[in-house]
């Protein structure tokens, strides 16, 4: 249980803050006014804040907690004498990351026992927070990770395609993540305080599908012993998403077709249809159009769910969010697995640049995945990528072909040295083994070096 | 003519825009006040918090701490955003319609060397990463 604090004086005052600095949870004081004493160093690593820049600013300003307006702690114990303990909240950090913490709040005295205002200790929940979602698979916008053009687009439209209600069709190659957006589109609809079921289609024969889906009644079959509503029905005033909807049988397309126009079912064994108020988001890895045209998907189903189409680009296709997805996973599987790795080197993000990764985000995360089992701290090395990535580049990707002048291929393998490093120069020249004024020098000779300056990355 | 959307609290922005109770909302013209009113935001997610400042058309929207999901979702709505400010809401409202830098003055610990070298609004771009908007 928390005791109020006590500080008798300057120097005692001296000595609790290096006490606070040792430990591991974050430390704050405010005075009467609310304005922050002092800051200890685990405050700074979970806030972003720096402890000079949080001394003498109101709490409220360096904190962002989503209680700091309606429900502050602190307030509630100096106005109640109560402290609070492990209250869950978030914080907003400078990135405008929501960051899970617990709180316990107790009253700061002085040595004659007045009121001078207030601590605040708090622990950062975003590993408990990882863990949870790792279990229930809950995983939401916080996942979809993309700075590139194919990805902003589909973030442009995702508001208005979630809005309107209206069956959607996700088509993307497998391991894009089809249900990560499937999941956004219901969390920015109007269903989104409704559940939101997902199924593979793929994976289940007819009868357990039609089953899943629609649920049976007592006596419908043996060991039917009690009703069992489908995934429909769990889904009542919310969303089903269908994955793999490319690979289910006539039977079921025309099962359905019949929910999707009339928007009614019957269960397994029952002669009463039911109604349902759901909508449909499906997703497929494969050409339904193709599927139409052999005669294998029913046309009059495709036109039903391809209301809305959403295509996810393969990761090759926006290879500039690799290094984005890479510092993505690795902070989610330092808080996973308690590790502490900082990055990836030069040469390993070349190599993953230049991968054409056929299993896509998936492929990637598992890469990582992989690192990590490896490498105990510091940066990810080439040791640590599964074997068939630590061969050297063939450059057999790269258009170069008997004939071709040397000036011709220098030009080729600088131009894609400079694309996989995201037009940095010294990266690029550390990896041709070459001086950057090496580099710059053949570009200047080429023409390109204000191309490429124009290119680089903003600061 | 220009409006200007601001979270209060105590007088002060809303520490965290996600949480904000209450907007005021500024109309200007040729950096004067010529009128201003507030509205509730009582929306308990975002897409309707959102939905609720997009109704109020403003033209730019300054406030404290913000998810990059809601700034996310206000920019695609077409509304800047100049988030992470701190302070008195009329100093920030008089800097603002004068012309001046916000984030020099009233720029949050632990954001302005980040802010420093942005630009003073920053709407259009999406967001690279999103969260949870239930």
């Amino acid at each position: 249980m928390w005791q109020d604090i006590v500080v008798k004086n300057a120097e005692q005052d001296k000595g609790t803050n290096v006490i606070l600095d040792s430990i591991a949870d974050g430390v704050f004081t405010v005075d009467a006014e609310w304005r922050i004493t002092s800051f200890n160093r685990a405050a700074e690593r979970i806030t972003g804040v720096k402890r000079d820049e949080a001394i003498g600013r109101s709490c409220c300003d360096v904190f962002r907690a989503s209680i700091c307006e309606g429900a502050c702690a602190l307030r509630q114990t100096l106005a109640t004498g109560k402290s609070v303990l492990n209250k869950a909240i978030y914080i907003v950090d400078a990135r405008g990351n929501r960051i899970p913490i617990s709180i316990s709040t107790a009253i700061l005295r002085d040595s004659q026992g007045k009121v001078i205002g207030g601590a605040e200790t708090f622990r950062d929940l975003s590993q408990v927070e990882e863990l949870r979602k790792e279990l229930k698979g809950h995983y939401t916008f916080a996942d979809i990770v993309g700075r590139s053009q194919p990805m902003q687009q589909l973030f442009r439209v995702l508001p208005d395609l979630a809005a309107s209600d209206s069956t959607v069709l996700i088509e993307g190659p497998s391991g894009t993540g089809k249900e990560l957006f499937a999941r956004a589109i219901h969390n920015l609809s109007g269903r989104r305080r409704k559940r939101f079921v997902a199924i593979n289609c793929g994976a289940l024969p007819d009868t357990l599908l039609e089953s899943e889906l629609f649920g049976y009644k007592a006596g419908a079959f043996t060991d039917a012993r009690k009703d069992k509503p489908g995934r429909f029905a769990v889904a009542e005033g919310g969303t089903v998403f269908l994955d793999e909807i490319g690979d289910i049988s006539p039977a079921m397309q025309a099962r359905l077709l019949r929910v999707l126009q009339e928007r009614v079912y019957e269960p397994l064994g029952s002669v009463e249809s039911v109604r349902c108020d759901v909508r449909v988001v499906a997703a497929t890895n494969r050409n339904l159009v193709q599927l139409v045209r052999k005669g294998v998907f029913r046309e009059d189903l495709f036109y039903r769910i391809n209301v809305i189409r959403l295509e996810l680009p393969s990761l090759r296709d926006r290879r500039e969010d690799i290094p984005l997805l890479v510092e993505h996973f690795i902070g989610r599987f330092n808080r996973l697995q308690g590790k502490d790795v900082v990055g990836v080197s030069d040469e390993v993000l070349a190599r993953l640049m230049e991968h054409d990764f056929p299993g896509n985000v998936r492929e990637l995360e598992n890469i990582i995945e992989h690192a990590f089992v490896l490498c105990r701290g510091g940066l990810i090395q080439m040791q640590h990528l599964p074997p068939e990535l630590r061969k050297a580049s063939t450059g057999a990707s790269l258009p170069i072909h008997s004939g071709m002048t040397l000036e011709s291929m220098e030009r080729i393998l600088i131009a894609d040295a400079l694309r996989r490093h995201g037009g940095n120069r010294a990266a690029a020249a550390r990896e041709l083994g070459i001086n950057p004024s090496t580099l710059f020098r053949k570009l200047k000779s080429m023409g390109a070096a204000s191309a490429v300056t124009a290119d680089e990355p903003q600061p | 003519m220009m409006k200007v959307a601001i979270p209060t609290w105590c007088g002060r922005i809303s520490p965290v825009l996600d949480t904000a109770g209450q907007l005021l909302v500024v109309t200007a013209q040729a950096g004067q006040e010529v009128q201003r009113h507030e509205a509730a935001l009582s929306g308990k997610d975002l897409p309707d918090r959102v939905k609720q400042i997009a109704d109020l058309a403003p033209d730019v929207l300054i406030c404290g701490a913000v998810s990059r999901v809601l700034e996310g979702l206000l920019r695609q709505r077409g509304i800047p955003v100049i988030s992470h400010v701190c302070g008195d809401v009329e100093e920030v409202i008089r800097c603002h319609l004068a012309g001046e830098a916000l984030y020099d003055q009233f720029g949050r610990p632990g954001c302005r060397r980040r802010h420093r070298r942005r630009a003073r609004c920053h709407g259009g771009r999406g967001q690279s990463r999103w969260m949870d908007a239930g």
